[in-house]
């Protein structure tokens, strides 16, 4: 009889403590998610994700719609959220689920199309702005048309130079930012090519597409164009 | 029997030098906390070398807290030497000296310890090497450059041996903004950099 309760108890006891063990690897192995954003502008779809060739994509149907602010646990890994809205840029976001809670606010840029009609409004407010702010040499460039960037709080454009043999004729490019429904030029003065090394606090896609954009300076003449240069010394 | 009879004393005895030693460690590993191990060499080895205000160290191991150090070292017959040291957690800092000699006898040593000086030289060599090394993972666009063409030149500028500023010199926008796309060609993004255009004088600035 001892013999038998002795089994019993020790049974039990590993069942309780297997139950405990397995309990904590569950709880381990999941985390707690918090996702924030604009519920008016757009909704977003969780899902799991599939890598193909180290790209990460979305697999399968949508997991759960995901309500700004809800607090949710999932499985440590990687997931993909997919925003969808009228007004906004639907590409999907990578989530990664560690060792950490995610507590995240998600910004959605809005779409080109909505961009380039905000544009249209904001065009005089900014041609004010920089007709103001620049020295009186602007007049020897054409402003560009430009965009704007993520939720219409960025601008940036290039300044074509008019005079087509001048040795200064490069194409500038330019930044700004509104703040409190101003805008101000968050880079003085207009370059050749805008550093995220210097301009830390503009986003560095706004300065990588904006160096992209703009004409190569005009071509002159042959008789002007300079002679080779044969570098025997280090720069 | 002796050891019978001592049992209890050699036992107390083995337990404090334990301690001892376990506590010395354990003193010597929180006198190290956040500070970084830099080798140091010197030629003459008995030269004095103070980093700062009254701070001496000597050849071997030391440790210091992160941050650039202004080095002096000192001894009689031998030119003084002064320079600086950086201290980082991934730049392997190193403070190797040799000190010039001035006077006869400082003359005479140097010719009795050639093999030490010998020794001082190729670990300047390595060191550079290594520092090299770490310069051109930190800025790997440094392996690329400079770039000559024959009507405009990519070249690079560093004040500080860590970061870099790209230059493109050449009098012609045209040829200005083709430098600028070749970084792109290279693998590049001109974004990343902080470019100097020699030749251009900003109309707008």
């Amino acid at each position: 009889m001892n013999k038998k309760k002795i089994i019993l108890v020790t049974l039990a006891v590993l069942a309780v403590v297997s139950g405990l063990v397995l309990y904590n690897l569950y709880i381990n192995s999941r985390q707690t998610v918090t996702l924030n954003y604009d519920r008016e502008l757009f909704t977003l779809s969780l899902y799991d994700s599939d890598e193909v060739d180290h790209v990460i994509t979305k697999k399968g149907s949508s997991i759960k719609m995901v309500a700004p602010g809800e607090v949710f646990t999932l499985s440590k890994g990687t997931y993909v959220i997919e925003p969808s809205g009228e007004n906004i840029k639907a590409d999907p976001i990578i989530l990664p689920v560690g060792d950490t809670p995610v507590n995240q606010t998600i910004e959605i840029p809005y779409s080109d199309t909505l961009l380039k009609s905000s544009l249209a409004t904001e065009r005089d407010q900014i041609m004010a702005t920089l007709t103001r702010t620049l020295p009186a040499n602007l007049s020897l460039y054409i402003i560009e048309p430009g965009k704007l960037y993520k939720r219409g709080e960025w601008y940036a454009t290039t300044l074509t130079y008019k005079n087509k043999v001048s040795e200064s004729r490069d194409t500038l490019r330019l930044v700004m930012k509104k703040e409190a429904d101003r805008w101000s030029l968050a880079t003085k003065p207009p370059q050749i090519s805008l550093s995220s090394v210097i301009y830390k606090d503009i986003p560095k896609d706004i300065l990588s597409d904006i160096n992209k954009l703009g004409k190569a300076p005009q071509s002159v003449p042959a008789a002007s164009k300079p002679k080779p240069r044969y570098f025997i010394e280090n720069p | 029997m002796i050891i019978n009879r001592y049992k209890k004393l050699i036992l107390v005895g083995v337990a404090l030098i334990v301690i001892i030693v376990a506590g010395y460690l354990a003193y010597l590993n929180y006198s190290r906390l956040g500070k970084i191990a830099v080798s140091v060499y010197a030629v003459p080895t008995d030269m004095r070398i103070e980093i700062a205000e009254g701070q001496v160290i000597e050849p071997g191991t030391t440790y210091l807290e992160p941050g650039a150090y202004r080095v002096k070292a000192t001894r009689e017959g031998f030119e003084s030497y002064q320079g600086n040291l950086i201290v980082a957690e991934d730049n392997n800092p190193t403070l190797d000296l040799a000190l010039l000699p001035e006077s006869e006898e400082a003359k005479r040593f140097v010719q009795e310890n050639q093999q030490l000086y010998l020794e001082n030289e190729a670990r300047g060599g390595e060191l550079a090497r290594q520092q090299g090394q770490v310069f051109e993972e930190r800025n790997p666009i440094t392996k690329l450059l400079p770039f000559h063409d024959p009507y405009y030149s990519i070249g690079y500028l560093s004040s500080d041996n860590t970061t870099i500023k790209i230059t493109i010199s050449t009098p012609s926008p045209l040829y200005r903004y083709y430098a600028t796309e070749k970084i792109r060609e290279l693998g590049y993004d001109p974004t990343d950099f902080e470019i100097i255009y020699k030749d251009f004088k900003n109309p707008l600035e």
